[in-house]
């Protein structure tokens, strides 16, 4: 069974295509890198597999269910993380974890947050308020936030954008520990992120234009988008 | 029992950044000191449930409209979208913390505006039930329209302009109704009431049908 589908899909906002004619199949426990320049689409393209969009034409398959249509089941399946937190500035760490963790029907909530929180070196934290946090901060909670139902799908979008060196340095390293067993779909512009992934496909123009190993997709990108790697 | 929990977390955010509520009671006290300088006694018996509704609807539309606003702007509205809740407890829960900052206002604003005017009302009880009714049916329907202008970058000055034609039955049947509580005569009470229930009931339904449309892209 495919985790995920997409079946000759196209996603339009107004006159704009942001998706032309899209196939593609994600494995269980595959790790898919999604690499392509600004306004290539990538961000719709997750955005139509965790069922924020629904597509103009085509069909959305994740874990055999169409991906837009409201089902509690699937969501429970997928962690999003994305450069956007998702988090509630006047609300402690504890406190949006709780409420996600309600919203999701964690079972033993507060041991679950006690453990990403652990994970994620946030729990001597858990008492303060998200909005004194620094950016990368945001984003390590982010990461507990996305696994605290512990998901079979991980979905990154561009989770990186916005830190420093050492700051994506650090989140992949936590993003390499937590995809363990868990398919990954993976946005980025960044060729370095790739080393999360065992396979990369390239969006241009909301196209595919390639779909490689992804040992091969820093050549490829080049091919593509001909400049110099991000 | 999603949907109380998105209260309970709005009412916890509001009240410790304090931007809607502050916004609303200072709206309400400001409008309320203003009318009671400049309206000659001898008139406010007939103006006083018009003045009062005045100020609910602006403070309404200050603030009600914000519950989704600022989740768009903070790009915590994602956050839910992707969550395991129906799109529409994602609505109920906003008109339940919207029903909060409500109660909380009417509370402080009512004595207030009820002591600077010096109004006589006949049955206390009817008016305090007419408002909060006209209100809630406020509520409900700012925040039906609020979701269906979220996905638009003019928002804020969209609501505006749509919400006064859709809430008009609301505000002519709750001054009608409190014009009625005023003077004691609510043998015709039924009739506001009926038209304010059942347009809270229509954007209610309204409401819940088009949650999964407005969350979607």
């Amino acid at each position: 069974m495919k985790a995920v589908e997409l079946k000759n899909v196209v996603k339009k906002y107004g006159y704009i295509t942001a998706l032309k004619d899209i196939s593609l199949d994600v494995k269980f426990g595959e790790k898919i890198a999604i690499l392509g320049p600004n306004g290539a689409g990538k961000t719709t393209l997750v955005k139509l597999i965790s069922g924020q969009a629904r597509p103009t034409k085509g069909e959305v398959l994740v874990f055999g269910m169409k991906a837009w249509k409201f089902n509690a089941e699937l969501k429970r399946k997928i962690g999003y993380v994305s450069h956007n937190p998702m988090l509630y500035d006047e609300l402690t760490a504890y406190e949006n974890l709780k409420f996600y963790g309600k919203l999701y029907d964690v079972k033993d909530l507060e041991d679950r947050i006690k453990e990403v929180l652990m994970q994620v070196k946030l729990y001597e934290r858990r008492h303060a308020r998200v909005k004194t946090f620094s950016r990368g901060m945001k984003q390590r909670l982010s990461i507990a936030r996305a696994i605290l139902h512990q998901p079979e799908m991980l979905i990154l979008d561009e989770p990186t954008s916005g830190l420093d060196v050492e700051g994506r340095r650090e989140l992949i390293s936590y993003l390499k520990t937590y995809g363990e067993g868990r398919t990954i779909i993976l946005t980025t512009h960044n060729l370095s992120e790739v080393s999360l992934c065992s396979r990369a496909v390239i969006l241009f123009n909301g196209e595919v234009v390639e779909d490689c190993l992804a040992s091969e997709a820093e050549e490829r990108y080049m091919k593509v988008v001909g400049i110099e790697g991000s | 029992m999603k949907a109380v929990e998105i209260a309970r977390k709005d009412v916890a955010v509001e009240l410790r950044s304090k931007s809607t509520l502050n916004l609303m009671i200072l709206f309400s006290l400001v409008t309320s000191m203003m009318f009671s300088i400049s309206v000659p006694v001898s008139v406010v018996n007939y103006v006083a449930p018009a003045l009062l509704w005045l100020i609910f609807i602006f403070v309404g539309m200050l603030g009600y409209a914000r519950a989704f606003i600022r989740e768009v702007e903070l790009e915590t509205l994602d956050g839910l979208k992707i969550a395991p809740i129906s799109p529409a407890s994602i609505v109920i829960g906003k008109m339940l913390y919207n029903l909060v900052l409500m109660l909380l206002t009417e509370a402080i604003v009512i004595p207030i505006f009820l002591g600077v005017f010096d109004i006589s009302i006949e049955r206390l009880d009817v008016f305090a039930a007419v408002l909060t009714l006209g209100n809630v049916a406020f509520v409900i329907a700012t925040s039906s329209l609020a979701i269906l202008v979220i996905k638009s970058r003019t928002r804020e000055l969209l609501l505006p302009v749509i919400i006064f034609p859709v809430v008009f039955p609301i505000i002519s049947s709750t001054i009608l109704g409190l014009n009625l509580a005023m003077a004691g005569d609510v043998s015709e009470i039924t009739q506001p009431l009926t038209i304010i229930t059942s347009f809270s009931v229509i954007a209610l339904v309204i409401a819940v049908l088009t949650s999964e449309y407005a969350f979607t892209e």
